[in-house]
């Protein structure tokens, strides 16, 4: 009994992560009917530069989260400014979209293993005790990832809903033209959008990394989660991806009692699987931003 | 005050308006008529700047409306209401009309010109939280107008206002379009609806693929034969 209250609550605090990833993957879907397949690397990028900060130059961790989460943001701008910004406006976005993202992701991993080599990092945790609840031993690592998807949903939650800058993008979103005829510039909109799903990707990777190691390859895992949890909760639903990634994280809690944790993904893409049969749309999927 | 000269805009390679030339002045209710797929939704997008033309000035007084970046052209006064009202179906009527002030020097006073927006259409406040995409066909056609007035245009153009809505409700938008221009707002009107159009407005343009073929004042077009036939059905 224990231990499934435990790999809840442990499914639970994984599955916010996994919501945060996925919210960003959402977001770009939302307003540029794209996937992006570089969102895991993002993600990497993240990882990477909190190590460097964090880890080698010894800064404290929420000035290197601070930092790091500001280098990558201009960097998904830069990238979004120089690579999709110009497919956007050609015929063939549906397909070139996904080719350039695939393209910009290989780039990315091996850019970070030429230069930051194939080593796995380690990231210390940024709280070192143990809390109990109920009996049950948590470490206070785990409630701070926790406590920071939470907190990072709801500012992105109140950005949308009540920030201008936020009912422009979900105006932009809902319909491009009417938005540009109120004086909206799309344009930034959509790089503003890029950046911001790159700030919630990061700010995962701050959280995970010292669970989790950095490696080239830390996004890609992450992608396809991310992926599936976006499938399951609905294209472009926020909702669907909090309430996705949360369930998703659960399910694989109680997998692992069942089986071992090796078969994480085939829980994931077995539900993946489930949805897409009962329900095409996703559970949240007609709704836009 | 908006002087088209001659310009011809193309989707792709495909000619969609050629030569076509058109003045409206300052005060006036000015009328675009024609059949469907002559240009005039196209005219009107290519005076707010989501087109822009191949060759030809669009000039704003003096300035240069077709050089203007198109989310900009809102800043000049000019306020579009397209074509099927296009809300943004997610967001709620308030919200729909607060992105009429999103221009920065309108969103100050965006509280203000909201209670001026509920002034006219008091049942809009009755639905501000309602979600756009839940609205009557008439209801989205005032928080459309609605959204337009958020920014205190000088210049209102409208696509098709009556489109798809029942005869009382097209009476009370027109009616309402007679009173703004009253109260100084210039109006660019593109409708089907030609005898309605022609009632309210000062002068009139004809179009049929992509040109102008009938211009003079709304009287005179009401008497004209061509017109009589072409769109009464008389």
């Amino acid at each position: 009994m224990e231990l499934l209250i435990q790999q809840i609550l442990n499914g639970i605090i994984v599955g916010s992560m996994y919501a945060l990833i996925a919210s960003g993957l959402s977001l770009i879907w939302g307003t540029m009917k794209m996937l992006n397949l570089a969102h895991g690397e993002f993600y990497m990028l993240g990882g990477f530069f909190m190590f460097f900060l964090n880890v080698s130059a010894g800064i404290n961790p929420f000035v290197s989260g601070i930092i790091s989460i500001a280098i990558v943001f201009i960097a998904a701008v830069i990238v979004q400014r120089v690579v999709i910004h110009y497919l956007m406006e050609k015929p063939g976005w549906t397909e070139s979209h996904l080719i350039a993202t695939f393209g910009i992701s290989v780039l990315l991993q091996n850019l970070a293993l030429n230069i930051w080599g194939e080593r796995f990092k380690n990231i210390p945790y940024y709280v070192d005790a143990n809390i109990y609840i109920f009996g049950i031993g948590l470490s206070a690592q785990r409630i701070l990832i926790f406590m920071v998807a939470v907190l990072v949903i709801v500012l992105f939650w109140g950005f949308l809903k009540y920030s201008r800058f936020g009912q422009a993008l979900r105006a932009t979103s809902q319909d491009r033209d009417s938005a540009t005829l109120y004086g909206i510039n799309t344009k930034l909109i959509y790089m503003i959008a890029f950046g911001v799903s790159a700030i919630l990707a990061t700010v995962a990777a701050i959280m995970l990394a010292p669970i989790y190691s950095v490696n080239p390859w830390m996004g890609s895992d992450l992608l396809l989660k991310a992926l599936a949890v976006v499938i399951i909760g609905g294209l472009g639903s926020l909702v669907g991806a909090i309430v996705g990634g949360i369930g998703l994280g659960i399910l694989e809690g109680l997998g692992i009692i069942v089986f071992s944790s090796e078969w994480q993904n085939v829980i994931a893409f077995s539900l993946l699987i489930l949805v897409l049969w009962i329900r095409p749309s996703g559970l949240f999927g007609t709704k836009e931003w | 005050m908006i002087n088209i000269r001659d310009i011809n805009v193309y989707y792709g390679d495909v000619q969609v308006i050629h030569n076509l030339s058109m003045k409206i002045e300052e005060g006036k209710t000015v009328a675009l008529l024609g059949s469907n797929g002559a240009g005039k939704t196209t005219t009107l997008k290519t005076i707010s700047g989501l087109l822009s033309p191949k060759s030809g000035e669009i000039f704003y007084g003096d300035k240069r409306l077709d050089k203007i970046p198109p989310n900009m052209i809102i800043s000049h006064g000019i306020s579009h209401v397209p074509e099927g009202r296009r809300l943004f179906p997610q967001m709620t009527v308030e919200e729909n009309l607060l992105m009429g002030a999103f221009e920065k020097s309108l969103w100050g006073k965006r509280k203000e010109k909201l209670e001026y927006v509920y002034g006219i259409f008091p049942r809009l406040k009755e639905r501000r939280l309602q979600h756009g995409g839940t609205l009557s066909g008439g209801e989205q056609q005032m928080v459309a107008i609605g959204r337009a007035l958020m920014s205190t245009p000088k210049i209102l153009m409208l696509d098709e206002p009556s489109l798809g809505l029942a005869p009382k409700i097209v009476e009370s938008i027109f009616e309402l379009l007679q009173n703004l221009n009253k109260e100084g707002i210039t109006i660019l009107l593109v409708e089907q609806n030609v005898n309605v159009a022609l009632e309210i407005s000062d002068s009139a343009y004809v179009m049929e693929t992509g040109k102008i073929v009938l211009e003079g004042n709304a009287e005179d077009l009401m008497d004209n034969v061509y017109v009589k036939q072409a769109y009464l059905g008389l």
